[in-house]
């Protein structure tokens, strides 16, 4: 059939046919590049994504441990009425041994969160230095889950060898 | 009927005894065949393949043979003057013929007898459409022969150098031709066995008047016309031992032998070399094609790669995911807990960081105050410089490295130009 066009038309053909070619490949070279730089990117996230992965399963055994431990070690709340008096009683223990006086003592109210159930006790403080830093390390150890959520201490403005200590302390029970 | 050949194939294209003969040589093998019909003769070539070789020797019947002594050596010249004789000679315009021609005999000028150079040559031509009506069934297969030829040429070019003559078959006619030092210089034919031998004399008679010599020492037969041997050999006037068996297949002259005039058309050769400028335009079209293509397929088969790269990737992540949600969680609930159990954030840790990093027993803290997640510090120095420094010292400590620390410029206190500062940490 080919034969049978004038060489005219033959250019005519030819010019057409390359067009038709040329817009192919863009349209093959566009999806292409749409889908490699798509498939890259996706590449790239999740080697990202198993990379952190990975790093945090390196970390296994720590977790498990520190897991195990808060479980064991958390303590559980055996009377939400009577939980706050024990955890006075435990700070006025502390203070008695450490020669520190305990002033304006407030008991605070239950707070459930989702991982645990926070006990607390306001206090007022006056003692020396080294007695008030001996009573927070008896206080505050891992195994006593005692966060001081609020300590506000300051200089005694009328005996400047004293400290005055405002906490709120709390004892973290399991939920 | 074996027709694989594949590499460049020479096929000749001959008449013989009730038909024509094709014999197809190459690639290592050499075939012949027989056929009825020029038409079957070319049914049973092999399949095209590019740089084929198309030879066909057309029959005598075809052909016009004619012979001059031209006043020339130069073959330009005599090409001239045969085309001139052929005007005045042939039935038709010499346009529409192909021609060609063989010198027979040079005879040099001699000034003494006043006589110039001089050629003896004898013409053949054919008439194109006749020749084209005959090769109809290639030409419309686009197979367009690259060597045309008269088959008596051929049966010439066995002839011995001594003046001889030649009987011989081509398709159903017979054909009586005298050969002069291996070339063919008269030629008639008959349309039988028993029409030559009667015709015989005549036909020597019209060799005579044509300058042909008719006195043979040898005649070349066609074995197909063997039975005919004995008075055949006797109206040729040789004995029958010298009766020699004529080759059936077209031959080349031996030697340093000039080739046999080519009757092919000029626009034959032009469509065969257009034909292979087309073939190998292809080629060069497919090869591009392929490499195109394979490009192609590369491309995608990268992406298919990077695809299946991407879903074992996603395969490991979804295998891990349940492990890594209860670290997670864990990290979670170690973290949320750590106001209770991680030592770096308890009061007593921060002041004892605090009181570490005092630059001097003159630097002094006044007020401390700690949230859940954050401290301030304040106090006063003997000097902006000793402020700094703590604030430097703090931030290098490695307990407080989880907070943000940040600190004002100190204030200067009158009289004694003491600094005081602030300091603040938050997670």
């Amino acid at each position: 059939m080919i034969n049978r066009l004038s060489s005219r038309e033959r250019g005519m053909m030819a010019a057409v046919l390359g067009i038709v070619f040329v817009f192919a490949n863009l349209m093959v070279f566009s999806t292409f590049k749409k889908k490699h730089t798509q498939v890259s990117a996706d590449l790239a996230a999740r080697k990202l994504e198993l990379n952190s992965q990975r790093e945090i399963l390196a970390q296994r055994d720590l977790w498990a441990q520190r897991d195990a431990w808060i479980t064991a070690k958390q303590p559980k709340l055996e009377s939400r009425e009577r939980a706050g008096v024990a955890l006075l009683e435990d700070i006025k223990q502390a203070a008695k041994a450490h020669n520190v006086l305990l002033e304006s003592p407030e008991l605070g109210t239950v707070d459930s969160q989702p991982l645990y159930q926070s006990v607390s006790v306001g206090v007022q403080t006056k003692s020396s230095w080294a007695a008030l830093i001996a009573f927070l390390n008896t206080l505050q150890q891992p195994e006593q889950f005692i966060v001081f959520e609020n300590a506000n201490l300051k200089i005694d403005p009328g005996d400047k060898t004293q400290m005055r200590g405002q906490f709120r302390i709390a004892k973290w029970f399991a939920p | 009927m074996d027709r694989k050949i594949n590499l460049p194939t020479t096929a000749s294209l001959f008449p013989a005894a009730n038909g024509w003969h094709l014999l197809v040589t190459g690639d290592g093998q050499r075939r012949a065949q027989q056929a009825a019909t020029f038409a079957e003769a070319v049914e049973l070539l092999p399949s095209p393949t590019p740089g084929e070789t198309i030879r066909v020797a057309l029959p005598t019947r075809l052909a016009v043979f004619e012979r001059f002594t031209l006043p020339s050596h130069d073959p330009a010249e005599l090409e001239g003057m045969v085309q001139h004789q052929l005007e005045k000679t042939l039935p038709y315009p010499i346009e529409e013929t192909t021609h060609g021609f063989e010198v027979l005999s040079r005879r040099d000028a001699d000034p003494e007898a006043e006589r110039g150079a001089e050629s003896t040559l004898i013409a053949g031509a054919v008439h194109r459409a006749a020749m084209e009506t005959l090769c109809a069934p290639l030409l419309t297969k686009n197979r367009h022969p690259s060597e045309v030829t008269f088959r008596a040429l051929h049966a010439a070019a066995q002839a011995p150098d001594a003046a001889s003559c030649g009987v011989w078959m081509e398709e159903n006619d017979v054909v009586f031709g005298i050969f002069e030092e291996g070339v063919l210089c008269f030629a008639e034919i008959a349309d039988s066995p028993a029409r030559l031998q009667e015709n015989f004399s005549q036909m020597l008679l019209s060799a005579e008047l044509a300058s042909a010599s008719t006195r043979f020492e040898a005649l070349l037969l066609d074995p197909a016309l063997d039975e005919f041997r004995a008075p055949l050999a006797k109206l040729a006037g040789v004995p029958e031992r010298a009766v020699i068996e004529l080759c059936t297949e077209p031959r080349e002259r031996g030697g340093d032998g000039s080739p046999f005039p080519n009757l092919a058309p000029e626009a034959w050769r032009l469509e065969r070399a257009r034909q292979a400028r087309t073939r190998r335009f292809k080629q060069q079209c497919v090869k591009v094609g392929l490499a195109y293509a394979a490009c192609i397929i590369l491309a995608f088969v990268y992406l298919g790669l990077q695809g299946s790269k991407l879903r074992a990737v996603e395969r490991e992540l979804e295998a891990t995911r349940p492990q890594v949600d209860n670290l997670v969680t864990a990290q979670a609930r170690w973290r949320a807990l750590a106001p209770a159990i991680d030592q770096r954030r308890f009061t007593v840790e921060l002041l004892n960081n605090v009181f570490e990093s005092l630059p001097s027993g003159d630097t002094r803290v006044t007020q401390f105050n700690q949230g859940k997640s954050d401290f301030m510090v304040q106090g006063e120095a003997p000097n902006a410089a000793e402020a700094i420094a703590l604030v430097e010292k703090l931030k290098s400590v490695e307990g407080l490295n989880e907070y943000h620390l940040e600190a004002g410029q100190p204030i200067l206190l009158p009289p004694n130009d003491h600094a005081q500062f602030s300091i603040s940490g938050k997670l």
